[in-house]
């Protein structure tokens, strides 16, 4: 698609229906019609419309979302929780029946208007129309699925374009207020459809209160025994034996809107042993329309799990599982969110398409990725084999047993050393920016490295180098910086073992730099003077630990004293 | 990172470059709410996006009639954030303001751009909320204590000091 922009834009912008397309119509008062079956938080047309505790209707995408970050009703700010949420199958089947007749109302309500005002030009409302049945391709690709679900419709009413639509429209408007058509969306065959006399179609997620005091955890919405909650919470919502009887004992409860194959009639017994039987004990409530392996998912009470059980846990949902825990806690409500309205949804999507959508969310909320910065010629694997003799030279001094440092030092000579109390936790000095590909020295350990040197005030600063590489998955140092901001920090390093400054004292660092410099991503620019270098470290205090900081900046002072204080140890 | 951990081909590449890193939803949601901005023309309010992205908005508000922003232009910046409408834009007067609740940078402090946000506020509520905040300011939080000050003790040195810094904007 070579069109420029702005073209496409505006064509698009043409597409978009609004209630105030009645304004110019003779029947205007539609207008409010027309409003009415709008989600107040999309503006559009009811998709999977549900119905909150305070009888307040959104889409069920919409209003979960808006429940993960305020649980408050977005219009009367009433308290509201995901599992009060209620399907409306009246607003779905009002949006059902408006979208389809739409265009056709339009196309009435203009032509009377221009008949009477400029009868000679007939085809004014084309353009308001179109975007309906004959519309773009563009759009319609990427633009409307509620729109394309509204055209779903009325192919399915047997009438696929044109003037003829107006009976497919027609039928669904009848078959919709006799309660007949239970479903009149994509399946055709839907003329010899069972009717479903059941009388309670607004709630087919209706709960029935549990029997013998049984509660719903307030997390995740498994039912149990009210004694068994504060464990269940404490342990992290795992899933309740299968055993309890949380059960919906609405076996046939798929007669609104459920597939065609189950609509013998409404059953109020025990579903089938096999069939229903906790395939999914944490599901709250069974999805009618759905297949089986289609249930809501639990909210996880992040602050109780574990990183690595989080990580595996989307693992296990098929979902990425790259990025800081905060990362990983967002794609999970995200796809709590998509997931849930799906499994609301009367014509639940693919997983495939589910994560397409997550995928398109990660795009955006991805933490911007700092290109790794290129020289010319530069490759991991040709720097570590240049300058493996350093890197060796180095491990080897670092390997050498620690060297109790001189417990006074001449006046004047402003030394600093930093002391390695562990020797497992020795590394060489930028390891940060080498990435598993590169052929690093084995002993680079994986955990927070934080080393600090300072040799004395007249080195320049940028010599001082503060490497860290905390343990995640991005390998670029850049990154790592702004997720580990947001995220927790890892856990410090015990306190037995201190932050690993390691012995150079022996070891001319600026000239060690200069003979090896390092690639641009290592050194922390812009490190001109000694407040921006405390600031550096103020900055990632939560990285470097309490210890590391109070230790650096005691070196900091002993480095402006002038004082040759040396730390001995603990 | 070498694979990309979705299946091959998911990734969206959407031929609208400025709309790339926008979800459907939001598309579609501030397509519909420029569609109502234009149809419904409210008295003394208007927006539109900046340069044909949707992400940026310029908005003008008319000083309503009988305040001391009577028969003066403002205009504004609206900055939609990627998770609109479920956080709230951030909207800055790009007009010199002088008024107790925008500092002189432009910045607004009012409630519903910040903790009082909710989903169902659109484009025109904001513009809305922010014409009737020129008539009725809070005194009580001001970010310009100055003008706090001047509104009730003297309106006439407010005008002045308003019409100077409008005059800014003119020049």
């Amino acid at each position: 698609m070579s069109q420029p922009y702005l073209s496409a834009h505006s064509q698009r912008i043409i597409d978009v229906t609004d209630p105030s397309d009645w304004n110019t119509t003779r029947l205007p008062l539609l207008g409010s019609v027309d409003s009415a079956l709008r989600c107040q938080i999309c503006k559009d047309y009811y998709h999977t419309p549900v119905m909150t505790g305070c009888c307040h209707t959104f889409c069920s995408e919409c209003i979960r979302r808006s429940l993960v970050r305020e649980q408050k009703c977005p219009v009367c700010r009433a308290t509201a929780q995901e599992n009060q949420l209620r399907k409306n199958g009246a607003a779905q089947e009002l949006v059902a029946a408006f979208v389809a007749a739409r265009p056709l109302l339009m196309e009435v309500a203009k032509e009377s208007v221009e008949e009477r005002r400029f009868s000679t030009r007939g085809e004014e409302g084309g353009t308001e129309d179109g975007g309906e049945d004959d519309g773009y391709p563009g759009f319609r690709e990427e633009g409307g699925r509620k729109r394309r679900r509204g055209r779903r419709r009325i192919e399915g009413g047997g009438a696929p374009d044109g003037p003829m639509e107006s009976a497919g429209g027609g039928r669904i408007t009848r078959g919709s207020s006799g309660r007949v058509g239970s479903q009149p969306s994509s399946q055709p065959s839907s003329q010899n459809q069972v009717i479903c006399l059941d009388d309670d179609d607004g709630d087919e997620d209706y709960k029935p209160p549990p029997s013998s005091g049984m509660v719903a955890c307030p997390i995740c919405s498994q039912y149990m025994k009210e004694k068994r909650v504060d464990s269940h919470i404490e342990s992290g919502c795992p899933k309740e034996s299968p055993a309890s009887p949380r059960k919906r004992l609405r076996g046939g409860e798929s007669s609104f809107f459920g597939s065609s194959k189950s609509q013998s009639g409404y059953t109020p017994a025990f579903p089938p042993a096999s069939k229903r039987v906790d395939t999914k004990p944490g599901a709250p409530y069974p999805n009618p329309a759905n297949p089986l392996d289609l249930h809501p998912l639990p909210k996880i009470a992040f602050n109780m799990m574990k990183e690595s059980a989080l990580r595996s846990k989307l693992q296990e949902l098929g979902i990425p599982s790259y990025g800081s825990k905060r990362t990983l806690q967002d794609r999970y409500n995200e796809w709590l969110t998509l997931w849930n309205a799906n499994v609301d949804s009367v014509t639940p999507k693919s997983k495939k398409e589910l994560l397409k959508q997550l995928s398109s969310w990660d795009a955006i909320n991805r933490v911007p990725v700092v290109e790794k910065t290129k020289v010319a010629g530069w490759t991991d694997q040709g720097w570590s084999e240049s300058n493996k003799s350093h890197y060796d030279e180095l491990i080897a001094k670092a390997r050498t047993p620690r060297v109790k440092p001189e417990p006074v030092k001449e006046g004047g000579e402003e030394e600093e050393e930093a002391e390695a109390e562990e020797t497992d936790d020795i590394t060489s000095i930028s390891s940060a920016q080498m990435d598993g590909a590169c052929a690093a020295p084995t002993t680079l350990p994986n955990s927070n490295i934080i080393q600090t040197t300072v040799l004395n005030d007249k080195v320049p600063l940028n010599n001082v180098t503060q490497s860290f590489q905390p343990d995640f998955h991005q390998p670029y140092l850049d990154q790592a910086f702004t997720t580990a901001l947001h995220s927790t920090p890892s856990p410090p390093p015990p306190f037995q073992a201190p932050p690993t400054y390691l012995p150079y004292s022996h070891v001319n660092v600026s000239e060690m730099f200069v003979a090896n410099p390092l690639p641009p991503t290592t050194v922390l620019a812009g490190a001109e003077s000694d407040t921006d270098r405390l600031a550096i470290v103020e900055e990632d205090s939560s990285l470097i630990g309490l210890y590391g900081k109070r230790k650096y900046e005691e070196m900091e002072i002993g480095c402006k004293k002038g004082g040759g204080s040396t730390s001995g140890g603990l | 990172m070498a694979a990309s951990p979705y299946p091959r081909g998911s990734v969206p590449s959407s031929p609208f470059s400025p709309l790339r890193s926008r979800t459907h939803n939001q598309i579609c949601r501030l397509q519909t709410e420029l569609m109502q901005l234009m149809m419904s023309t409210t008295p003394g309010i208007s927006a539109f996006p900046t340069d044909g992205n949707l992400q940026h908005w310029t908005g003008t508000i008319n000083g309503p009639e009988g305040t001391p922003y009577e028969s003066l232009t403002f205009k504004l910046s609206l900055e939609f954030p990627s998770n609109y409408p479920m956080a709230p834009p951030t909207v800055l007067f790009t007009t010199p303001m002088f008024h107790p609740n925008v500092d002189m940078s432009g910045r607004i402090c009012l409630d519903i751009l910040k903790d009082k946000w909710s989903a169902v506020y659109n484009v025109q509520s904001i513009l809305l909320s922010l014409q009737s905040l020129l008539g009725e300011p809070n005194n009580k939080s001001p970010l310009n204590g100055q003008a706090a000050e001047l509104w009730d003790k003297d309106p006439k040195e407010y005008k002045r000091l308003l019409m100077l810094r409008h005059k800014e904007a003119e020049d």
